[in-house]
């Protein structure tokens, strides 16, 4: 039996009502009655972002159903816009934090950020945040041209590693902390996205190595 | 066919050569396993992480630290 095939509209409902259900999850952890304000930003950036990192990484898995559901050149289309606002909700996300953080505790930014930085997950969340900043500079039209194909390629393998790095910062943030039911799916969410990764872009190719050196 | 590949198959027996052939199922099988042992391992390492997950929010976490280090 055949899973019925996947359109790109039923991916696109499926992630915008996935991302919709994150961001909600950020305004539940606000609470009631809701303060539009640098908190608010940074909970609902976070989780989108987050929620955005995984999707990015299954939307890029070279996963056949998608392929064949969406093609190949619309799933690059949709990474390079999303992969630019997973940057900028990334970034965002780190100056309302600390913002939030200083406008809490009644101190200045560097106060703030030093507190800020003893969250734990925090230091390794940081370094993929550079590891993102750097490869949406790299990714700009103007630079891009300048730097060989070979180094864009490689900042790009690195974002597994910052995407990964982020991960422990979403699983012990406020968003997710204490909820088991929610810290189990998103967890879940990561390692499948990892483990087609793992699986289309990594297993597939080296299969296929085996079975045309076999064939001779 | 590369040289290298010319010469493997030269070294391989007559009698032994239908079996590499036959090799694709294999292979295949060889992956559907790999795939279902992949994702096995996933799901039971997404389960574990989130069950290990902190129970603290963050805050309470720094709050804490901030306290025992002030004097």
């Amino acid at each position: 039996m055949r899973l019925p095939r996947l359109t790109a509209a039923t991916i696109v409902v499926l992630v915008w009502l996935g991302a919709a259900l994150a961001v909600l999850q950020a305004f539940v952890t606000a609470g009631l009655p809701l303060r539009i304000g640098a908190s608010l930003v940074a909970h609902v950036t976070g989780m989108a972002a987050g929620y955005g990192a995984a999707i990015m990484l299954i939307l890029m898995s070279r996963s056949p159903w998608l392929e064949r559901g969406v093609g190949t050149h619309r799933l690059a289309h949709w990474h390079a816009w999303g992969g630019a606002v997973i940057i900028l909700l990334t970034v965002g996300h780190a100056i309302a934090a600390v913002q939030a953080w200083a406008g809490a505790g009644s101190m200045g930014l560097v106060a703030a950020m030093r507190n800020v930085l003893q969250i734990p997950g925090l230091t390794t969340a940081c370094v993929g945040t550079l590891i993102l900043l750097l490869l949406g500079l790299a990714s700009i039209r103007v630079l891009r041209r300048r730097i060989s194909y070979e180094r864009w390629h490689f900042l790009h393998l690195l974002t597994y590693l910052a995407v990964a790095f982020g991960f422990a910062h979403q699983l012990a943030g406020p968003d997710l902390a204490g909820r088991q039911w929610l810290q189990i799916a998103w967890s879940l969410l990561y390692t499948f996205a990892f483990a087609l990764v793992l699986r289309w872009r990594v297993l597939q190719p080296l299969f296929q190595l085996w079975r045309h050196r076999l064939k001779g | 066919m590369s040289d290298t590949a010319l010469d493997y198959r030269r070294r391989i027996p007559r009698i032994l050569r239908p079996s590499l052939t036959a090799s694709a199922s294999l292979i295949r099988w060889s992956l559907r396993i790999t795939t279902v042992m992949l994702f096995s391992a996933a799901t039971a390492i997404g389960v574990n992480l989130g069950m290990s997950a902190p129970e603290i929010p963050p805050t309470s976490v720094v709050q804490h630290y901030v306290a025992q280090s002030e004097p």
